[in-house]
């Protein structure tokens, strides 16, 4: 099973998908998607935290991806 | 009132003569002269009996035209039961919104911790509560020092609380944890977004 976590100012918004299901698959690939095109920057994270790399594509044998908003210097 | 509004004008008050209807004004005064006059409170633009003050308090209270103090203070009127009324629902619901936003910021701090505890671990995440700062060590091999509500340390050396420079990076509109997680993500993802942090960075050098 993997998530996909989409931080808000809400808090994050989370979508898990089984990657044998293509129609969880196809909808966590277009939330991930339409989300990149906003400007957020997908990471793929490990399930200890201590790996993450910055990704291109929508990963569906992920098990944990983390979209950020753009940073900006302060 | 001399100088500012005509008697007889057709507006409902001198406010909205101002506002809406510049020629209400009489020909020795525009708007702007008025305004810059009467904000700093001045003795000009006053008849001779006024003074910024009392114009004030009579405007907010009074329609029609100016007349001199003495002769309307005791004439103000009182607020009727719907206006009390109007004025209780509007301050409930007020204090209801804000205290619908409260809750929401609650409850998105709480879900940003969750996250932040997902991607740090439990162990972390306790030491973190304990020492309120995170250490990660990049791949460039630098020490980086996270906290809440603060900039990004460049600790000097492996060891210590010695700072060599402070970061200020950070994504917008996200609660205090989310901001974390983003800059622990772009620190632990290797030498392309620790480089991409540290150059959209506004970098301080700490003096030694």
């Amino acid at each position: 099973m993997g998530e996909l976590r989409v931080m808000e100012m809400s808090g994050d918004i989370k979508t898990i998908w089984d990657k044998d299901k293509e129609d969880e698959v196809e909808a966590a690939r277009k939330q991930f998607n339409e989300m990149k095109k906003k400007g957020y920057i997908p990471f793929s994270v490990d399930k200890s935290g201590e790996k993450g790399k910055k990704i291109e594509e929508f990963d569906p044998d992920a098990e944990k991806l983390i979209m950020a908003p753009p940073i900006r210097g302060g | 009132m001399a100088g500012y509004y005509e008697a007889g004008s057709s507006a409902t008050t001198v406010w909205t003569g101002w506002v809406l209807d510049s020629n209400s004004i009489t020909s020795t005064a525009d708007c702007s002269y008025i305004w810059r006059q009467w904000a700093s409170g001045t003795a000009d633009n006053t008849t001779s009996g006024a003074t910024s003050n009392n114009i004030w308090y009579i405007w907010a209270g009074q329609a029609g035209q100016y007349v001199p103090v003495g002769q309307v203070q005791g004439q103000l009127q009182e607020p009727t039961p719907e206006e009390i009324e109007a004025v209780r629902k509007s301050r409930e619901e007020w204090n209801r919104k804000q205290e619908e936003e409260r809750k929401a910021r609650e409850r998105a701090d709480k879900r940003a911790r969750k996250l932040f505890l997902d991607v740090v671990g439990k162990r972390k995440y306790k030491e973190f509560r304990k020492k309120k700062y995170h250490d990660v060590v990049a791949a460039s091999g630098k020490r980086y020092r996270l906290a809440l509500h603060a900039t990004i340390q460049e600790m000097d050396g492996m060891f210590g609380d010695k700072a060599k420079a402070r970061l200020c990076v950070h994504p917008d509109n996200v609660p205090a944890y989310d901001t974390l997680v983003a800059q622990l993500l772009f620190l632990l993802s290797g030498k392309e977004g620790e480089e991409q942090l540290v150059k959209t960075a506004n970098r301080t050098v700490v003096a030694a």
